[in-house]
């Protein structure tokens, strides 16, 4: 990024600082934090001491982006990593999507990373692992995804190899596929069994024709399956998958579509390496101009972060544009699409977006 | 005690009943005689001569004395092991150990496993007959039996309980054995005694599994497993490589002895090569930068859970399978 356009952010930045304080993570003093300028982490090995301290750094530094570690440590500034003592660490997850579109502003993209976030949630953390939802903490990430957190002591204290099996059991690592006999998985078991057996009779309740032939089924035991599928229905309930037509081909291709469905992309080297720093909730993302905010189980619901995590003004604010800029929505409104070159007055949420996207020079 | 609970002890000796009979025991006061079977005790499990129904059938018929040594060589042979500073002596020690106990917990009354459950690893009973246990999901990882049906994917697992039947108790219970000797550290000051049959067994533990690079002898990068091969091959073409394929590669490149030299070659096909940096980072791998840890090469349970799995090669460890790849080339070219 360009000397001038990253001064005029960090200036933007700094403001925010200014009017709104930042919250800081429990135990801030055992935390190690990074910040960068032209890239997200310039320098780590920083230490803070206070919600106080945090919040002067905040306004003096104005850094474009602000990670810490979900590690806690005894002396979190020094270094190398072995001499800071790690203590423990929150169990964080960091869900995301490349966006294949060309846009700026993939809310369909964001969505289905919501929907991921919501499932690692719902059936794995609170079901599963039965995690309290009050000590699950839940961030947007800023820019592409969303960061989960659990404050949880037990797994505070999980080892790498426990982060791991965490990780195998979400992302469906090592499952031993059930034999599809008699004696198979039941809807009611526990675990992935239940899971499996749940997920095909889900299919069998639900698919049309259309969705068979998807799969790549063939016509005959489509007509079989829904000629006979109530009975199918009953047989699978009580485990028996005997009246399943050719269980072994078929239903290995039914599984395979649906594990993936039950996968969730997590990014597990944040999981597994609590060494690692991740984006400070309720700072600004110095890339998007977004917030990283903090936000409940029942908010996500209806988060939509190009409404709910746009922090800047309307007051007109120039630009020039220095990359031909798909439409983007913002704030409930559809702003451009703008040539390369174009000179804009626009909204003061627009004019840092771009800027940070570097889709855009400031003239402010 | 009486001879039954001695007995209990014996077969059991990381209970809480067996601590209580070596409450009076001082360490620095060790018989000859319990002192010599430590020994064989240790040396008995590098040489896979411990035979699990044989020692049931030698409790079950010891007198007193016999009971009471068995008792107290276990500690002795735990702290042995660990002051040995031998990680196969360990790990060889820790799976004996173990293996014995899962075999007397099969014999065993169901009565007296849910005793031992209940003080090692705080389970819960249910309503259901055919897993009428529960177990914390976090206690479960702590003492997690090794292999595929025991990882926590393939558990019924709900509500942060996994549930278990009685055999699985028993599993778990000689998992929570091998953990303990495995973790044993050594002790600060060690008795003199101790501190000899260490050295002693030390000396007679065998250097084929040593794990030294020099054995790997001569780089060849077609024995490379499938998965370094490929981020070897994407780095030299210049492909984009994340961080940790990249750190993976170089941690495997590091343990089979490479060089600083023919460890930056893959590294120059990058379009942002850049010498200094790459020696440094490869350089620190080794361990000769920066915290002084030579990184272990990860395992291939590890590699598949980054996703850089791409073959399934029947073996456990990359460099397994490399030393597999190139003891085979080397017949080939012999022959």
């Amino acid at each position: 990024m360009n000397k001038n356009t990253l001064k005029k952010i960090r200036e933007k930045i700094g403001q925010y600082y200014q009017e709104n304080k930042v919250e800081a993570p429990p135990k801030i003093e055992e935390r190690e934090f990074g910040v960068g300028n032209q890239e997200k982490i310039n320098y780590r090995h920083l230490g803070l001491e206070s919600e106080e301290e945090l919040n002067k750094y905040l306004v003096t530094e104005k850094p474009r982006f602000i990670s810490y570690s979900a590690a806690y440590y005894e002396y979190p500034e020094k270094r190398p990593m072995k001499r800071k003592q790690y203590k423990k660490g929150d169990l964080a997850f960091d869900l995301d999507h490349e966006c294949p579109h060309n846009t700026l502003t993939c809310y369909q993209c964001l969505e289905k990373v919501k929907q991921e976030t919501q499932k690692l949630i719902d059936n794995f953390l609170i079901n599963d692992f039965g995690y309290d939802p009050e000590q699950i903490e839940i961030n947007f990430s800023g820019n592409k995804g969303y960061h989960v957190k659990i404050r949880d002591p037990r797994a505070q204290s999980l080892t790498e190899q426990g982060r791991k099996e965490i990780v195998d059991y979400i992302m469906a690592n090592d499952l031993i596929t059930p034999e599809f006999e008699k004696n198979g998985p039941k809807p009611t078991e526990k675990g992935w069994r239940g899971k499996i057996a749940r997920e095909i009779l889900k299919f069998v309740k639900q698919s049309d024709r259309e969705k068979m032939k998807e799969l790549g089924i063939n016509s005959g035991k489509i007509k079989h399956l829904i000629d006979r599928r109530e009975q199918i229905i009953q047989g699978i309930k009580k485990g028996n998958y005997d009246t399943l037509p050719g269980p072994e081909t078929l239903w290995e291709r039914v599984l395979e579509k649906r594990k993936i469905q039950l996968k969730t992309p997590i990014d597990h080297p944040v999981t597994l390496d609590t060494s690692r720093l991740m984006r400070l909730p309720d700072t600004i993302h110095g890339g998007s101009s977004l917030l990283a905010k903090e936000i409940s189980r029942e908010e996500l619901e209806d988060f939509n972060p190009f409404n709910h995590a746009v922090v800047f003004g309307e007051e007109p604010t120039n630009i020039k544009i220095t990359k031909e800029t798909p439409k983007i929505h913002l704030n409930n409104e559809t702003h451009g699409p703008y040539e390369s070159g174009q000179e804009i007055e626009t909204k003061e949420y627009v004019a840092v977006f771009l800027a940070s996207k570097q889709h855009a020079k400031p003239e402010w | 005690m009486d001879k039954k609970s001695l007995r209990f002890c014996a077969k059991y000796p990381f209970t809480e009943k067996a601590k209580q009979v070596l409450k009076d025991f001082n360490l620095e006061e060790v018989e000859q005689e319990f002192l010599e079977e430590t020994e064989r005790r240790v040396t008995a499990a590098l040489t896979n001569s411990d035979d699990p129904k044989k020692h049931y059938r030698m409790i079950e018929n010891a007198w007193e004395d016999t009971l009471i040594k068995e008792i107290v060589t276990y500690p002795l042979t735990k702290i042995t092991a660990a002051q040995a500073q031998d990680h196969y002596i360990k790990q060889k020690t820790a799976a004996n150990e173990a293996k014995k106990i899962r075999h007397h917990l099969e014999q065993e009354e169901t009565e007296q496993i849910e005793e031992i459950a209940q003080e090692t690893l705080d389970i819960e009973k249910t309503d259901q007959s055919q897993k009428p246990y529960k177990l914390p999901m976090h206690k479960y990882l702590q003492k997690q039996p090794q292999g595929k049906e025991n990882k926590l994917i393939n558990q019924p697992l709900e509500n942060g309980y996994i549930y278990l039947d009685k055999n699985q108790l028993g599993e778990i219970i000689s998992s929570h054995v091998y953990n303990e000797i495995k973790n044993q550290e050594p002790l600060q000051n060690p008795p003199e005694n101790i501190k000899d049959i260490a050295e002693e067994l030390k000396k007679k533990r065998t250097t084929r599994y040593s794990t030294s690079p020099q054995q790997y002898g001569e780089t060849e990068i077609d024995a490379f497993p499938p998965c370094m091969k490929k981020i070897y091959d994407d780095l030299s073409s210049g492909k984009d490589v994340g961080h940790q394929p990249r750190f993976v590669l170089a941690t495997f490149m590091v343990n089979i002895g490479m060089d600083i030299e023919e460890m930056l070659k893959p590294f120059q096909g990058q379009p942002e090569y850049d010498e200094e940096k790459t020696r440094y980072h490869l350089q620190h791998a080794a361990g000769d930068k920066g915290g002084g840890t030579k990184y272990k090469c990860p395992s291939c349970s590890k590699i598949k859970t980054y996703g850089l799995c791409i073959s399934d090669c029947n073996v456990k460890h990359p460099l397994g399978y490399y030393k597999k790849q190139k003891k085979s080339t080397k017949k080939g070219k012999n022959e």
